[in-house]
């Protein structure tokens, strides 16, 4: 994404070019928020990021440690009557989850409002989570922008919203909209000036026993009603004569408007920008007037569900078309060619079926070229896999002998050929926890975790207290590359680094208080140093922590001036086809190509000198 | 102009979001309504790209298959990616320059020839151009600055969006390296201005 677009601009007569994140973060600062926090997780990430890159806002912007404390210090700033902003992506959710759940009950005094960015279709990764059931279950209000500019009008107005109702409001974005760019007209940004304060009120402020948690359910609840009353006009009900009907949900929107713009169409309509709560009377008078009713929204059938309820309530039989029959999928990201073929069976030759040509997406799939994702050139990362792997052989166990548990980030790549090292990933500082239960399990060959420093920082600290507290037998190495890298290298709490050139949290600290006696530290680029140190913490009966300290090579090279890269000697690479431990093979490394006679090239432009490949060549060539 | 979809493809890295953002910005100096959707991915660590560039009044950023003017593949096998967005007739403009990842380069086999790149495109259309956008990047000075090469070929023939505006949106987009881009956009401009003639 472009780093010059202002978004903190005040020339309101021109339209500014933003995606959907930077649209909201304008939005955002439109309405005089004070603090803006989350945690990276890519599609939300790129919110934060914008606000970033413009230091003079008027707000505080940073990043916490996970999402659930990042929603914590929002509330203490909407408890003491301040805006804030808390954004993630749908599984930093469920980890706030715990916080956001007791603050929707307990209710709000500044606008809160809480960005969650739900992964569609998974360009990124993860679960493929419906969010809009997290609002259901918390009795939360949640818009659903169609577009940049909508996401802009809603989050300047969420706050005000907010504020009418003291609940905090929630603001679903997928991938299709995080990632759309489009002229958005802009506003004033409003400043607000507030004396921070605190209203001494046990009853609302705290879970002050049954009869106060039963009142909060209840003030819940009627807030949630207010919020419909409130933002009815998000959902627009435009009736014709026509006996179909279509309600689009979020983004679809988007794709109903291009297909009756394509084949000139006029269903009845009720677009959804609100996903909770539904607009009951709405719907009922859409189901009122036709015969027949489409559905679109994105992963669960919320919307579909809620149909089917109402339909009882009109007096004729309502035909209802979603992805309860079988029409429309339930996984996966929605546009205007599967819009198009769930009308075309509804309106025949009228709507044009999408135009697909078998035999050119046959040959086009033939031709794909498989790909792998992979550590970058220089990772740190390549090197600690490369050395566990040589590590558990040396030991004499075959490769599925040994579980080695991964965890969330770049260090799960390791995942992928050439390593195959990690065999799980659940979610954040699982991997501690995972091995652990392996181990209790009765698995009697030795348990791995990999963990990255940000990941463990953000959830695996709790999972290496229980670990240590039990004494259970485990290896845990921490591949510390200073960074969270996998969302675009933004820092974190170990990422400071004090005058004197020393990190100021220290992972070994933290390690040993935890009572943890085997702790390394080690650089993983000297492999023949560092496999011993495995071997050893592996065969150890007590709980051992790896901590493979280098930084994250990209980083590295930003800071980096000119460079230096390695070179091949020609004389003494034997190629790929006769090595029997080529490093093109075992490291897969993106700087190391075969090159004349199929003997290793390196890439001068690529390579950043890291020094594995010439730790593994058995010629000495490198 | 009343609509223009253009689907572009290639590796991350290669500077994909970098051409539909200066395609953007170009739109949006001439007024003309514009949609970009970027499918990313972690295409950092080696995958493909992918994005829409919809110029005119449209209502979704993404575009229909079969129904995009033009493709433009900053990696000649990357076309299959995205081949199936284009019109019949449609334009595709490829670099013929190749990126192997580790599969192809232990097994060269399974890379596609340009042959049978060529012969799937000829099912869709014969407009289509191959230009060695490596080579003439380097020759520009910028062995990075492929997609600015792309762009310049892809500029000499469609003149839906002013030169004028196009330069303009370079410099906007990367002040840094704006004159390592345009050198590089005027590279692939000219290069395939002389195609042409001698066509």
């Amino acid at each position: 994404m472009s780093e010059l677009k202002n978004i903190g601009t005040h020339e309101l007569n021109k339209p500014l070019l933003l995606s959907g994140n930077q649209a909201m973060a304008r939005g955002a600062i439109e309405a005089g928020v004070a603090f803006v926090t989350g945690y990276p997780g890519t599609p939300s990430t790129y919110l934060i990021e914008a606000l970033l890159r413009f230091p003079n806002l008027g707000c505080r912007v940073e990043w916490s440690i996970n999402e659930k404390v990042a929603f914590e210090v929002a509330t203490g700033f909407s408890w003491a009557g301040l805006r804030s902003l808390v954004t993630m992506k749908m599984s930093g959710l469920n980890v706030a989850s715990d916080a956001f759940l007791s603050v929707q009950y307990s209710g709000t005094n500044g606008g809160l409002v809480l960005y969650v960015a739900d992964d569609v279709n998974v360009y990124y990764g993860m679960v493929e989570q419906d969010s809009r059931y997290y609002a259901r279950l918390a009795a939360a209000p949640m818009l659903t922008p169609a577009s940049p500019q909508e996401a802009l009008d809603y989050t300047r107005r969420a706050f005000d919203l907010s504020e009418q109702i003291g609940r905090p409001v929630m603001i679903l974005m997928t991938t299709t909209l995080t990632n759309t760019l489009e002229l958005v007209t802009i506003g004033k940004i409003r400043s607000i000036k507030r004396k921070p304060s605190f209203d001494f009120n046990i009853a609302r402020y705290a879970k002050a026993g049954p009869l106060a948690c039963v009142q909060q359910h209840k003030d819940t609840l009627t807030a949630l009603e207010q919020f419909g009353k409130l933002t009815d006009d998000l959902n627009p009900l435009t009736l014709t004569e026509s006996r179909i009907g279509v309600i689009a949900a979020g983004v679809t929107w988007n794709y109903l408007q291009e297909v009756m713009h394509l084949n000139n169409l006029k269903p009845c309509t009720l677009k959804l920008g609100v996903a909770n709560p539904l607009p009951k009377e709405k719907i009922k008078a859409l189901l009122s007037k036709v015969d027949t009713v489409v559905v679109l929204e994105e992963l669960e059938p919320l919307v579909e569900e809620a149909v089917l309820a109402l339909r009882g309530d009109v007096d004729h039989p309502v035909k209802v078309i979603g992805k309860i029959h079988g029409l429309l999928s339930r996984t996966g990201d929605y546009n205007t060619d599967m819009v198009s073929s769930v009308l075309h069976e509804l309106y025949g030759d009228q709507v044009l079926a999408p135009k697909t040509s078998d035999d050119l997406s046959n040959q086009a799939k033939a031709l794909k070229v498989k790909r792998l994702n992979t550590f970058c050139v220089g990772c740190p990362h390549r090197a600690t896999y490369y050395a566990l792997n040589q590590a558990i052989e040396k030991l004499g166990y075959k490769k599925k002998e040994v579980i080695i548990t991964g965890d969330i980030g770049c260090t799960i790549l390791g995942m992928n050929e050439p390593f195959q090292s990690c065999w799980t990933e659940i979610c954040m500082g699982s991997s501690i926890s995972l091995a652990q239960g392996f181990k209790y399990a009765g698995i009697k060959n030795p348990v791995i975790a990999t963990i990255g420093d940000g990941t463990f920082f953000h959830g695996g600290i709790p999972a290496l207290l229980n670990a240590s507290h039990n004494k259970v037998n485990l290896t845990i190495i921490i591949l510390d590359n200073h960074w969270t890298s996998m969302t675009g290298m933004q820092p974190h709490v170990g990422t400071e680094v004090s005058a004197d050139g020393k990190r100021v949290i220290m992972i070994e600290e933290v390690v040993k208080s935890a009572g943890v006696k085997n702790v390394w530290r080690v650089n993983p680029y000297q492999t023949k140093k560092m496999i011993p140190i495995l071997m050893e913490a592996i065969s150890s009966p007590d709980i051992s922590v790896i901590i493979s300290d280098a930084e994250c090579a990209i980083q590295k090279k930003r800071r980096r001036k000119g460079g230096v890269s390695l070179k091949v000697k020609p004389e003494k690479c034997v190629g790929l086809d006769v090595c029997k431990n080529s490093c093109m093979e075992i490291l897969g490394c993106p700087a190391i190509e075969p090159g004349k006679d199929r003997k290793a090239f390196i890439n001068p432009d690529s390579c950043v000198a890291c020094g594995l490949c010439h730790h593994v060549c058995s010629y000495g060539a490198i | 102009m009343k609509q223009y979809d253009l689907v572009l493809s290639g590796l991350g890295g290669q500077g994909v979001m970098t051409v539909s953002e200066v395609f953007a910005t170009a739109a949006s100096r001439e007024g003309i309504q514009v949609k970009v959707f970027e499918g990313t991915g972690i295409s950092q660590r080696g995958g493909g790209v992918f994005s829409f560039v919809r110029f005119g009044e449209t209502f979704s950023p993404k575009i229909p298959l079969g129904r995009a003017d033009a493709i433009i593949s900053l990696e000649i096998s990357e076309v299959a990616s995205i081949i199936q967005y284009l019109k019949s007739k449609g334009q595709v403009w490829a670099n013929s320059g190749t990126i192997h990842g580790y599969y192809t380069k232990i097994n060269p086999e399974l890379y596609p020839t340009q042959e049978k790149i060529k012969t799937m495109i000829r099912l869709k259309t014969a407009h289509f151009h191959m230009i060695p956008a490596d080579r003439l990047a380097q020759e520009a000075g910028s062995a990075q600055a492929v997609n600015m090469v792309m762009l310049g070929a892809f500029s000499s023939s469609d003149s839906f969006l002013n030169t004028n505006s196009i330069t303009w949106a370079i410099e906007e987009t990367n002040k840094e390296f704006a004159s390592a881009n345009l050198n590089a956009f005027w590279k692939g401009y000219e290069f395939a201005k002389k195609e042409r003639v001698a066509e």
